[in-house]
């Protein structure tokens, strides 16, 4: 009894220590503070209704402030023939966009004349995307854009963004899971103590019974049949301008960057 | 009836039993120690001058026919009290003067054992086994050892029947190979079938099914393996001083379990030799037995009775290696979810830590 209220203690003691972690991990975000000349949404090719982009602005400025990074989307009808890249980059620089002294943020740039988009990195925010991490969020954000539904698919790419940029934590509620899957887990070691308490087997064959070397194996034949062939189309490893994570670049401002986009 | 046999020491007269450590007959008073076989002569020729003659007229309004079948009735040689045994018994120890008697009648009944395998390890090896038994059970409750007690303990020669033969096998497998290349933007998985055929021969010596129902199977094939090379013809001055039992399933009864597991060894053995495929699925198998020879052995097993509780365990050890095995023990439900919570906490803690990294990355 007294062992029994011993570790009931012990084992409040330790969920108090999880429950208190999870909190202050939680509560290790801090504030955005952007200085620049368009909002985060600024749609140059008209393409949103304006409670869409009120909707939008909304949720990148949260997003941002969040990331401690900027999280923007410019549209624009043409780019004057310079590549997305560039254009994107340029416009970067040039409107002030990005948090801090690094200017870390990403910005998504649409033109409508040639069906280009761009993700430029710049700062902190170029180390949180590797060029897969670009594919993956544009490869979603595509399938809203080809059909047109361009305010789902800058719902995807800003919270996508989000994701990627927003340390992961892990509050009290995965605490909990840890301890449930834990003690689920647990059922295997104990499972198999158990098993120690049984120690009558039925035989499985008779091979202790076996008359040394008189094993002979006098028919031994191999005939091919046939074949089966099955074709599997292999997923592009690599959208077309992959860049970001190492591979960086610099642009016309001197500023350095990383970004990925493809067609939509 | 019956002859009720016991053997006397030549030399003084007391009873004599079978050592298990000098492999003789050795008398406890005076410690002459006999060979097996010339003693087994010497008595012989003791009772041929004389003769049993015992009648025995039991009530016959008391018993019914099924009742009798299943009984014997035995005058002690040494100390004339009667001793009720089942029909199957072999050899036991007289309860009122501790002598052991071999009851020959039993055995004459029926054919006589073709090997024995002589006790190796004594009372005192079962007893320390039994303790060790209990030894690193982490979830027995923690009385279970001191509280568990030994109600008997009996040395028994428990009736095998030993199958030998040669196992033909003959089978038939799909198996596949399967290798893939890139082509362009595709990827193309070849796979390759072919009929395996593989047949032979092999032999099986001894294979041994327990000829006693009132002993569980599994009980006793988990005692297994027994050194057949130490097996020595019958002889009953072996039984002296233990148990022993006569088989009561016969060896037509018993063919189907050596059958089973000569079967799955043979067909084991020959998949074995089905290689370098990534599947092979066998297709037919076939398994014949030629020459089969049965033979009628008994082995030494010790048992162990023992009262938990009001609950009973029975323990066996194998008398001739000392491989130790008993009903399933209980299980402290409090020690279970002590273990579980425990480990659950650690695992969990575990988890979390792990979690709680990848943030960092």
């Amino acid at each position: 009894m007294k062992n029994l209220k011993k570790m009931k203690r012990i084992y409040s003691l330790l969920i108090c220590t999880f429950l208190i972690l999870g909190i202050v991990i939680c509560a290790g975000g801090s504030r955005v503070q952007a200085a620049r000349q368009y909002d985060h949404i600024y749609d140059g090719a008209n393409l949103l209704t304006a409670s869409e982009k009120s909707e939008l602005e909304a949720l990148a400025v949260s997003a941002s402030e969040e990331a401690n990074a900027d999280i923007s989307i410019v549209t624009v009808l043409d780019m004057g023939g310079k590549s997305a890249m560039d254009f994107a980059d340029d416009w970067y620089d040039a409107y002030g966009y990005g948090v801090g002294d690094d200017r870390a943020g990403i910005m998504l740039l649409l033109c409508m004349s040639t069906r280009d988009y761009w993700m430029t990195t710049c700062g902190a925010a170029y180390e949180k995307f590797s060029s897969s991490d670009l594919d993956r969020i544009g490869s979603d954000m595509v399938e809203y854009l080809s059909y047109g539904d361009y305010a789902g698919g800058f719902e995807v790419f800003i919270k996508d963004a989000r994701n990627e940029l927003v340390p992961r934590t892990y509050g009290p509620l995965s605490a909990l899971g840890c301890l449930l899957g834990g003690f689920v887990t647990a059922g295997l070691p104990v499972r198999a103590m158990k098993g120690k308490n049984k120690s009558v087997k039925r035989q499985y064959g008779a091979a202790n019974y076996v008359k040394k070397g008189s094993m002979n194996v006098s028919r031994r034949a191999d005939h091919f049949m046939y074949n089966t062939h099955t074709t599997v189309r292999i997923e592009s490893e690599h959208h077309e301008g992959g860049g970001g994570g190492g591979g960086g670049h610099v642009s016309s401002s001197g500023t350095f960057h990383g970004g990925g986009g493809g067609k939509f | 009836m019956a002859a009720l046999l016991d053997y006397k020491c030549p030399n003084c007269g007391a009873r004599v039993e079978f050592d298990s450590a000098s492999q003789r007959m050795k008398c406890p008073y005076c410690d002459s120690e006999f060979d097996v076989e010339a003693l087994s002569a010497h008595d012989e020729a003791l009772n041929n001058t004389e003769p049993d003659d015992i009648n025995w007229q039991l009530p016959e309004e008391e018993w019914t026919q099924n009742e009798m079948e299943g009984m014997r009735l035995y005058r002690c040689n040494s100390c004339g009290g009667e001793i009720v045994v089942d029909a199957t018994t072999a050899a036991t120890v007289c309860p009122y003067c501790d002598n052991p008697v071999v009851m020959v009648g039993n055995l004459a009944q029926d054919l006589k054992p073709d090997y024995i395998v002589p006790f190796k390890l004594d009372k005192e090896a079962a007893k320390s086994a039994l303790r060790n038994h209990f030894k690193g059970k982490k979830l027995l409750p923690k009385v279970f050892a001191s509280e568990n007690h030994l109600d008997e303990i009996k040395g028994l020669y428990v009736p095998f029947w030993l199958f030998g033969g040669e196992a033909e096998a003959d089978l038939n497998f799909d198996a596949t190979q399967v290798r893939s290349w890139r082509q362009g933007q595709y990827m193309v998985t070849e796979t390759s079938h072919f009929a395996v055929e593989r047949g032979g021969t092999m032999e099986f010596e001894h294979v041994p099914v327990d000829g006693a129902s009132k002993l569980p199977d599994d009980m006793m094939e988990s005692l297994e393996p027994y050194d057949f090379s130490q097996a020595v013809p019958f002889m009953t001055g072996y039984l002296s001083g233990y148990m022993a039992d006569r088989y009561d399933v016969s060896a037509e009864e018993s063919v189907a379990r050596a059958n089973e597991r000569i079967k799955t060894s043979t067909v084991q053995a020959f998949s074995e030799t089905v290689m370098n495929y990534a599947t092979a699925n066998p297709v037919s198998q076939r398994v014949q037995i030629k020459n089969g020879k049965t033979s009628y052995a008994l082995y030494p097993v010790w048992l162990l009775n023992t009262t938990w509780r009001g609950k009973k365990y029975v323990f066996a050890m194998n008398g001739q290696t000392g491989k130790f095995v008993g009903d399933e023990l209980p299980t402290d439900n409090g020690l279970y979810w002590k273990y579980r919570l425990l480990y659950g906490l650690g695992i969990g803690a575990a988890l979390y830590g792990i979690l709680w990294l990848t943030t960092l990355m």
